[in-house]
């Protein structure tokens, strides 16, 4: 309750500034870009969104340490994060308050490409299931994405950098599946590897089958972060 | 303890209790992946066991033990992993909806030598990988096959296709619960193959054994055989289905025996051609005229093959010239100029009859001069359905044109096709079900020819005359060439047609519905044939049809780009009218005087 407290104010906070409104607005405006424009979609003649939720990943990686970079930096930076310590919360509750209004914010902006389904929708008639499927991959892995922004904005007072580290390791754990597949790794590594890759999970969800461990790996994903995001805030009480 | 020991020893307590917590997740996940639990939402359950393989998984009373011959450790094939994958996860559904009766063993014949020797001995074969090291080149062996054993019987997948698993599997799975291999009989006018003797490589057929390719497609999963209509044979019970392939002066007594065999509720595939075609010189063909002997006893069950051929603007692209361009670089460039060549019809998706399990799946296909077949009126006790038709853009050509593939006879074939008639959609394959009237009268029964009767072994037991007496099912192609050597290269459309169609005559259909299995097709609506429909149609006259076909291609391209950036745009253009609604908000809102909670005037 008093991490819903805290992620209203941040939600507003952000609608506050120009920024949260501008990131609502390229978000979807980008996925149909890569989707319509780029991607193709006319010449495939078929009405699926597989293309849509192929794009998908790629802008998270991007998006996501975007909507969490200023979330602990800016706090420490300007030197709120003291103050927001003398505040009656728990970490646990500050943790979750800045990922619930990030990960709404993320959210908000998955919601506004429902046009790009709709179109499609009316041009043929694709398969609901895989979209809803789509739709909950997406949620899950920008559930992941934002624990991890979450976690690196708070390792760092610089928000360039926040970000930065953010897109790194994204782009690392949505990549790992090239490393899987290496010549110099073993197959038994290979196939650790490609269990922890997003998108090997992520894949599997988008083409309809919603699988009880992928689900899993995902939520465990984001706790872990969130977890690891508490531990930096509860170390830097220590003197 | 002082305040740094006790901050040092809290962080490590910290960590490791996140340590723990990894280790649980961890956990979870390995547990969950002994017990899968998992939502198929695709509308066709596509990734989900189809309830035919579930319910020959039911029918095992015995142990069945799978193994899988896969290299432990892919060297040079490692993007191959996550399709292995998908085969271990899907078999271990399979052992799971066994029941405990399907029992699935690993092993790697690249290590263990006895594995090897076994895996040849039962038909896998590793595939040679070549597999680059900077300065030179290695092959590796790859196994990836699949061995079946039940009781004492076995069966072979040499390479497993992920893709295509759960059909081969269930296909196999097929055929070890029953008590024997079915059998297809092949009859036609070609030389007799070379004779099989075990463990020896076969020799090539002759070149006149032009089905020599459709018997090895089949004997994957069938026994085939070839069989004479003359001898009177119980070809009903030794048969699952017939191929009658091209048939060539077929006497009354085999037209009899086929007539018999369809009465007793048997399954023939007759391929019908009324001439064959050899390539000459100069890009010509030969023609020679076939009569099959077939034709009044089509009739008489209302199928009729049209001796004229079938021009179709969707013809195969055949080359007809070389363009030589030198290059800047000075190297000459050859490129080969292609026109459709309408006797060889290319059919698309929308040619396949939708609702019809063998041709449901089929993308594409191939025919060879082939003829219009249409079913004028089906018998009583007889329904017939249309299995391939030709584009809308077709018309008919008499049977003697000049067949040959230079650009200036396929200009005037195409000419010819124009000037023939409007443009038409014409049935190319029918198919018959139900119980098949006998033709021949029982007192007027064509004998057998003596010496075929003698040659016979052993010698038939004389069949008595039936008429009706269980459903039958009939299917006539207006082309014979479709499934011969020249066409029938394996991974083809036309082989996959041809197993498709042979399973659909031969075994359950629930089978053939796994092969089809899969994403239907989900077109998107076509706003260039809504521009032409709007405007009655393309035009006979083609320069009136080049106009309309530029103006709706332009049509349909603003339409297209009008929706895609309409998309691109739409969010921007909302976010920025809910800004400024937000802004306008505060602003009032801001502008209002402040009154404290109570009702004090400021």
């Amino acid at each position: 309750m008093k991490a819903w407290v805290l992620a209203r104010r941040e939600w507003r906070s952000a609608f506050e500034t120009p920024v949260a409104y501008v990131f609502l607005a390229l978000f979807p405006a980008a996925a149909a870009l890569f989707f319509f424009v780029l991607g193709g979609f006319f010449a495939q003649r078929s009405a699926s969104l597989r293309g849509f939720f192929a794009v998908l990943p790629s802008l998270l990686i991007f998006a996501a340490p975007t909507v969490t970079m200023r979330l602990w930096s800016e706090e420490r930076r300007g030197g709120t994060e003291e103050l927001l310590r003398t505040y009656p919360f728990r970490v646990r509750d500050l943790v979750l308050g800045k990922f619930l209004a990030a990960f709404g914010l993320l959210a908000a902006a998955l919601s506004l490409t429902a046009g790009v389904p709709l179109t499609v929708a009316w041009l043929g008639e694709p398969d609901p299931g895989p979209i809803w499927g789509g739709y909950l991959a997406s949620l899950l892995l920008g559930a992941a994405c934002v624990a991890i922004g979450l976690f690196f904005s708070a390792c760092t007072r610089n928000q360039i950098v926040a970000w930065i580290l953010g897109v790194m390791a994204l782009v690392f754990f949505n990549g790992i599946h090239a490393a899987a597949t290496a010549t110099a790794v073993p197959t038994w590594l290979g196939r650790l590897l490609l269990e922890l890759d997003f998108g090997t999970h992520f894949r599997s969800i988008v083409w309809g089958v919603v699988d009880l461990r992928d689900v899993l790996f995902y939520v465990a994903a984001t706790v872990w972060f969130l977890c690891l995001n508490g531990l930096v805030l509860e170390q830097r009480r220590w003197p | 303890m002082s305040t740094s020991s006790r901050a040092a020893s809290a962080a490590r307590q910290a960590w490791l209790s996140a340590l723990l917590l990894l280790g649980v997740l961890a956990a979870a996940l390995l547990l969950l992946a002994r017990a899968p639990a998992r939502l198929d939402l695709t509308a066709e359950r596509e990734y989900s066991l189809a309830p035919a393989t579930r319910a020959l998984l039911a029918r095992l009373e015995d142990r069945l033990q799978v193994k899988l011959y896969f290299n432990r450790d892919i060297e040079g094939a490692e993007v191959l992993l996550p399709a292995r994958i998908v085969v271990e996860n899907l078999l271990a559904e399979l052992a799971a909806a066994s029941g405990g009766r399907m029992v699935v063993e690993t092993v790697d014949p690249t290590t263990d030598p006895l594995s090897a020797t076994h895996a040849r001995e039962v038909g896998i074969q590793p595939i040679s990988l070549p597999t680059g090291d900077v300065g030179s080149v290695r092959y590796t062996a790859l196994y990836q096959g699949l061995e079946m054993r039940y009781q004492d019987r076995g069966e072979v997948i040499p390479f497993v296709v992920p893709a295509e698993l759960e059909y081969a599997f269930a296909a196999r799975l097929a055929q070890l619960l029953a008590a024997r291999r079915p059998v297809i009989g092949v009859f036609s006018r070609e030389p007799e193959g070379p004779p099989e003797f075990p463990g020896m490589p076969l020799p090539p057929p002759p070149p006149e054994r032009v089905y020599a390719e459709l018997r090895q497609v089949l004997a994957q999963r069938y026994g085939v055989r070839d069989v004479r209509l003359d001898a009177g044979s119980a070809l009903h019970e030794e048969l699952a289905a017939l191929v009658v392939a091209q048939p060539q002066d077929m006497t009354a007594r085999e037209v009899y025996e086929l007539d018999q065999y369809l009465a007793r509720g048997g399954h023939a595939l007759v391929l019908l051609d009324h001439e064959r075609y050899t390539p000459g010189a100069d890009r010509s063909f030969q023609r020679e005229a076939l009569v099959s002997g077939l034709e009044t006893w089509l009739r008489g069950h209302g199928v009729h093959v049209a001796t004229h051929l079938l021009w179709d603007e969707r013809g195969y692209p055949v080359a007809v010239a070389e363009e030589r361009q030198v290059l800047p670089t000075g190297r000459e460039n050859v490129s080969e100029i292609k026109m459709p060549y309408g006797l060889w019809p290319r059919l698309e998706a929308d040619s396949f009859a939708a609702d019809n399990v063998a041709t449901a799946g089929q993308q594409s296909l191939f025919l060879f001069w082939a003829h219009p077949t249409a079913v004028d009126q089906a018998p009583a006790g007889l329904r017939a359905e249309v299995l391939l038709r030709s584009s809308a853009r077709s018309w008919l050509l008499p049977n003697d044109v000049t067949a040959d593939w230079n650009p200036e006879n396929i200009d005037s074939l195409k000419r010819q096709a124009l000037s023939s008639g409007p443009a038409s959609s014409w049935p190319l394959a029918v198919a018959l079900r139900g119980s098949f009237p006998a033709q021949f009268d029982a007192d007027a029964v064509p004998q057998p020819d003596a010496a075929a009767a003698a040659d016979a072994q052993p010698a038939p037991e004389p069949a008595a005359h039936v008429s009706a007496l269980a459903p039958g099912l009939l299917v006539v192609i207006g082309d014979a060439d479709l499934f011969q050597n020249a066409f029938l290269e394996p991974g083809w459309d036309n082989a996959l047609f041809a197993e498709s169609l042979i399973d659909w005559l031969a075994q359950d259909e629930s089978l053939i519905e796994l092969r089809s299995r899969g994403a239907r097709e989900r077109p998107l609506r076509s706003f260039y044939r809504e521009y032409v429909e709007a405007r009655g149609g393309l035009p006979e006259a083609e320069a009136q049809r080049e106009e309309l076909d530029r103006a709706a291609r332009r049509s349909q391209l603003a339409r297209q780009r009008a929706i895609a950036w309409g998309n691109v745009l739409a969010p921007p253009l909302l976010l920025a009218l809910l800004g400024l609604a937000h802004w306008r908000y505060w602003k009032r809102r801001s502008a209002r005087p402040y009154r404290p909670r109570g009702g004090g005037a400021a």
